[in-house]
């Protein structure tokens, strides 16, 4: 004789978030990636030595200026820019494979108002180069 | 609705069945010229297939708005190709020997427009693929305009002026990310035939209409998920995905403006390129931490498969394919998003035994020792046939070839049986009596080629949605007709072309009287019954008393009606006849079943494709269960316990000392009441809620009380549960292998998508392990090697194996052994020794449990959309439980002025409580008024399993199957229920307003039409044909 009784499953807990690192720590053990990262852990302090072998505070501070020009870039004069080198490339790669021109060639090229624009950009910002190395304490 | 547009009458032309068609004609193969190049293609299928690898998806070639299973919808353009110099669109050109395509096309204008036509896809929809949840490597829209080369935007997104669509429970609809392809809106149309979605070409801004244009959540729309399924973007996306997919769609609506608006500034510059590798290594990186798994459906027999995309746990959508066989890209609300139960909170983790007055949880190793230990004291002591064992149509074959096992080699019984006695075991007796196998005769595709369906006591939109969703295609493509006769006018019967309302319990007497009619007036099939039919003599003269008056007399229904009907259906050409629980639950329920069998034997319906006899099976693998010998009667694949050679061949496989008796064992109905004489002592339930689903609820219970031993094997702690001594948890279908056997007789694997949840096994290893502590060792590893053994055993399946089950094949018993499958049965012979089929005479009985004045109420019961059988796992999904949140007792407006009685204010309204009492019991629930009962009756759904308070001890004769539908009852009005006895379920007493919520689909205002109206956008001002441009402004 049974006499129907209840029953309340206790809540179960929340596993969600270790389910999810269990199955990244599998992820990365059947990549190889584990093993990697288990070394590159282990032989941690020769990896920073050798890392501040290379770095110091010089390049860190040239990483940034550079990065910091790149970000005050207008990318629109950028583009005009990337598309003047991309044909700056092509033509000087015909211009390489063609016979050297003369003297006066090189002169009568001056009459070209793209070629008078492309040295304007270029001496002016080479001026501007130079003058920032003047302007350096 | 019948159209008489080109266009429509193309589409009708172009009918196939969607589901796997044996009929068909084998595919043709055509080579045809590609720029000059031979390409094989399949004679008259749409060229673009030939295209594309795979057919209709875009790899090398785009390919939008074209579905394999849906057809050309012509509405995107992507595909334009050049023949004759003219541009075609090719997924509507169809390839034949010799036809040559220029995908260039006369000055490049072929890909010119290919390319034109992804702009405007891209006007209409963000390309953030990257965060985009829809990207996993095979988003058709992606690919479809990176194929036709689109590098830079020319036009530039131009957003609609509407807010997503947030409103329904399952899915959200983004217009702003619509390609207006019209594949959700073909789909919901013309597959699914719910007819709810459409796009009105005449707006400014044209997007896609719910109803004419009101919230999704908020009309006609089932659920079937359909439309978000085949949509070929993230316009249409499952609630479940939405964040969860990618490695970078959770981030904040803050961080995601700002992450696109820079992608798009960046686009100008970069181009497309980039950004579609960049999409792809996400995909690659996604995919990779995203499991898909080809599954089988849990809930009814239509056997749908489809993938199941997880995360560990986490179930992140459900996707039907094409390959499918028995569903194709078809799923119901509850197999496409019902699968909540899977990861509830209150799933059992740990054994349970029963310890004084409460249930402690224990090891595995105690558990199993108690149920060994116990179950060897009541056979030591009172002998094997103390015991019985109650299979579940939820598991798999191979399970419940190991629960007879169990019963029959460990135990040494025959008393085993399975819930199919609730439902389908007299349509099977039915078709045993005329055509010898207890099956479909046919597959769903025989039913949408079918020129006549006789539908009699299915609910089949609600019970069966996708073979529902396949006969009103059929119907509204292919003109085939509807004959449905049920109590209820439901939503079969609401687009029937001739519905019936019968008497209660008389089915067998119309049927009968249009059988006699038939043969009276010459229309019958003399051909097909000289040569294949036996006994017609006596059967003719058995259909003496069923006069077309005497069934007006007694079924309410015309005589003239009935004639018209007997004329209609012995001219189909080809006709199939379906029938459920309406039906098989009555205490002539085998009779009627043979009644129907005999209509068509008379008009020759069977053997040949479109025709044939359908009881559709309701539970997953109800038809698998007793397939495989989980019954009393049988071992697997119907060898009759009676016949000495099966039970010596059954002994020495099994290494039994000798062979069994050769007497059938006690059926589900006759341990039951074998436990109130006192014989039987123990009960073995693998997951079946026996004391809320067997009838007589109440008796059923007090027997379980009774009983000396009761181990459950269950997810949840069911109301079975309370009466068990031992409680083991087992597994859902998501996590464990096997097969299931559908309505069809067709065999299909289920994967395993995740782990078992901690604590729980498979049921497989359960009874492997109680067998084990019994002392026979069967040592399964997996159940592969339960099929090996099946075949080995059982002729039917002798050619069943996991391999040849690989993926989306399966196959159709009988399957010989060398792997050749029966789609159709009876092409050639019946299932008899003689090969004839039999017709069988027949002579009616009254139903029981009259009306009376005590009781004047007949009650109907059965299934809603939403639910499946008692709740257990339906009631646990959120979404589901939203659109029908509770039982309800459903009347007419006129019963319920007529039967309010005191208290009810002058006759009943939608939402008042009423206590409803048959002659056993009773039950309280709301009403519902509506015209979809007649008067006099009423319908309790019963997905809260309380039904079965009422129903009573009779059954079918001939079957032993509870007369569930014949009941009486009286209402009254009640002030509403106490809180809801049963732990873990969404259901919470509310006490005011209607049962249904204002918002359910029964309220909605479908807006049918033919397809998408492809030709409304080509009208458009706006619309020109590619590579034109389309003017500045255009939004179609």
């Amino acid at each position: 004789m049974a006499r129907p009784l209840g029953y309340l499953p206790p809540t179960p807990p929340d596993t969600a978030a270790t389910d999810e690192l269990d199955d990244l720590v599998a992820a990365l053990h059947e990549s190889g990636l584990l093993r990697a990262l288990t070394g590159g852990v282990r032989s941690y302090p020769q990896l920073l030595g050798t890392l501040l072998d290379v770095l110091d505070a010089r390049t860190v501070r040239s990483v940034v200026a550079l990065t910091t020009a790149l970000r005050d870039l207008d990318p629109d004069q950028a583009e005009r820019l990337a598309t003047g080198l991309r044909r700056a490339r092509e033509d000087a790669a015909t211009a390489v494979e063609s016979k050297a021109e003369g003297p006066l060639a090189l002169f009568r090229r001056m009459r070209d108002p793209d070629t008078r624009r492309g040295i304007s950009a270029a001496l002016a910002a080479l001026a501007a180069v130079g003058g920032a190395m003047r302007d350096r304490p | 609705m019948t159209s008489t547009e080109p266009a429509d009458v193309d589409r009708r032309a172009a009918f196939r069945p969607l589901s796997e068609d044996a009929a068909a004609d084998p595919p043709r193969e055509v080579t045809v010229s590609v720029d000059g190049k031979p390409v094989t293609a399949v004679e008259g299928r749409p060229v673009l297939e030939a295209l594309t690898t795979p057919p209709g998806e875009p790899d090398t070639f785009p390919s939008v708005c074209y579905h394999p299973a849906l057809g050309p919808l012509q509405t995107c353009d992507a595909c334009l190709v050049e023949v004759d110099g003219e541009l075609v669109r090719s997924c509507a050109t169809y390839a034949e020997e010799g036809l040559a395509l220029d995908t260039e096309g006369t000055g490049g204008q072929a890909a010119s427009a290919r390319e034109e036509a992804a702009q405007r896809l891209v006007r209409k929809h963000v390309l953030y693929c990257t965060i985009c949840d829809h990207n996993d490597g095979a988003c058709t829209l992606k690919k479809g305009i990176e194929s036709a080369n689109l590098e830079f935007e020319r036009i530039g997104h131009q957003p609609k002026p509407y807010e997503p669509d947030v409103s329904h429970a399952f899915y959200r609809y983004d217009p702003d990310q619509c390609i207006l392809c019209g594949r959700c809106v073909e789909a919901c149309q013309d597959v699914q035939v719910t007819e709810t979605l459409s796009i009105d070409w005449s707006s400014d801004d044209p997007r896609v209409l719910w109803d004419g244009g009101v919230p999704a959540g908020e009309s006609s729309c089932v659920s079937c998920g359909h439309c978000v399924t085949v949509c070929p973007c993230n316009a249409l996306m499952e609630v479940t995905m939405l964040g969860r997919a990618g490695l970078m769609t959770d981030w904040p609506e803050q961080t995601r403006e700002p992450a696109i608006a820079m992608v798009k500034d960046v686009e100008p510059t970069t181009g497309y390129e980039p950004l579609y590798l960049l999409s792809d290594l996400e995909a690659t990186a996604r995919m990779a931490a995203t499991d898909t798994t080809k599954t089988v459906c849990t809930y009814c027999g239509v056997g749908c498969s489809f993938d199941v995309l997880t995360r560990g746990r986490e179930i992140l959508k459900i996707q039907p394919q094409v390959e499918g066989p028995a569903n194709s890209i078809s799923t119901c609300v509850k197999g496409k998003f019902g699968w909540d139960h899977v990861n509830a909170d209150d799933r059992l983790t740990h054994p349970l035994v029963r310890d004084g007055d409460r249930f402690r949880e224990t090891t595995w190793e105690e558990a199993l020792d108690v149920v060994a230990r116990r179950l060897r004291g009541i056979v030591d002591e009172h002998g094997s046939d103390a015991i019985g064992v109650i299979g579940s149509s939820k598991a798999t074959n191979e399970e419940s070839y190991l629960t007879q096992k169990l019963a029959r080699q460990v135990i040494g019984t025959h008393n085993v049986d399975n819930c199919s006695r609730y439902c389908q075991a007299p349509a099977t007796q039915g078709l045993w009596r005329t055509v010898g196998y207890g099956g479909d005769s046919g597959s769903i595709s025989d039913l949408e080629r079918a020129s006549l369906v006789i539908m009699v006591g299915t609910n089949t939109a609600d019970s069966h949605p996708v073979i529902a969703s396949r006969l009103r295609r059929a119907q509204k493509l292919n003109g085939q007709v509807h004959v449905v006769a049920d109590l209820r006018r439901h939503t079969m019967a609401q687009r029937a072309d001739h519905f019936l309302k019968p008497a209660p319990g008389t089915d067998l007497v119309w049927l009968s009287a249009v059988a006699r009619c038939v043969l009276d007036e010459g229309w019958a099939d003399e051909a097909f019954l000289k040569e294949r039919v036996s006994g017609l003599d006596d059967y003719r003269a058995s259909l003496a008393p069923y006069t077309l008056e005497y069934a007006e007399e007694r079924t309410g229904i015309a005589a003239d009606t009935l004639r018209d009907l007997a004329r209609t259906i012995a001219d189909a050409d080809s006709v199939a006849a379906c029938w459920a629980m309406g039906v098989t639950q009555h205490s002539m329920g085998s009779d009627t079943s043979t009644a129907i069998s005999n209509l068509l034997l008379v008009t020759g319906n069977y053997g040949r494709p479109g025709t044939g006899a359908y009881p559709l099976r309701g539970h997953n693998n109800v038809q698998g269960c007793s397939d495989y010998g989980t019954i009393n009667s049988f071992y697997p694949g119907y060898q009759p316990v009676t016949d000495a050679d099966v039970a010596q061949k059954f002994a020495q496989a099994w290494s039994l000392p000798e062979p069994m008796k050769l007497e059938a064992g006690l059926d589900n109905h006759g341990m039951i009441d074998a436990v109130h004489e006192g014989s039987l002592k123990g009960l073995v339930v693998v997951g079946e809620e026996i004391s809320l689903v067997d009838a007589n609820a109440a008796y059923v219970q007090e027997a379980l009380e009774q009983l000396d031993f009761l181990v459950v094997s269950e997810l949840f702690f069911s109301h079975t549960c309370r009466y068990a001594d031992v409680i083991l948890p087992a597994v859902s279908s998501l996590e464990k292998d096997g097969t299931f056997t559908n309505t069809e007789r067709r065999i299909q694997r289920l994967n395993q998508a995740m782990d078992p949840l901690p604590g729980t096994r498979p049921d497989w290893q359960i009874l492997q392990g109680i067998a084990e502590r019994l002392g026979h060792v069967w040592g399964y590893t997996h159940p592969r090697q339960v099929i090996d053994e099946i075949a080995g055993l059982t002729p039917m399946f002798a050619g069943v194996t996991w391999d040849r089950l690989e993926g989306y094949d399966s196959l159709q018993w009988p399957v010989a052994e060398d792997g050749t499958d029966t789609p159709l049965l009876y092409e050639e012979s019946f299932h008899f020794d003689d090969g004839l089929a039999r017709l069988h005479p027949l002579e009616f009985r009254e139903p029981t449990d009259a009306v009376d004045d005590e009781y004047p109420l007949h009650v109907n019961n059965g299934r809603v959309l939403e639910h499946f059988h008692e709740g257990n796992f339906t009631m646990r999904s959120e979404g589901l439980s939203r659109i029908a949140p509770d039982t309800y007792v459903e009347m007419s407006p006129r019963t319920a002025a007529e039967y309010g009685g005191p208290g009810s204010r002058g006759g009943l309204r939608t939402g008042d409580w009423v206590r409803l009492t048959s002659r056993r019991g009773s039950l309280e629930a709301r009403v519902l008024l509506s015209d979809e009962v007649a008067d006099g009756e009423v319908y309790v759904p019963m997905q809260t399993g309380a039904i079965n308070r009422l129903t009573s001890n009779e059954t079918d004769p001939d079957s032993h199957t509870p007369a569930y539908k014949e009941l009486a009852a009286r209402i009254e009005c009640v002030d509403g229920p106490g809180e809801d006895e049963r732990p873990g379920r969404r259901r919470k007493p509310d006490r005011d307003g209607s049962p249904l919520p204002r918002h359910h689909h029964r309220y909605g205002s479908p807006t049918p039409q033919l397809g998408v109206r492809v030709e409304e956008k080509w009208a458009r001002p706006d619309y020109r044909t590619p590579p034109q441009p389309d003017p500045e402004g255009a939004t179609s």
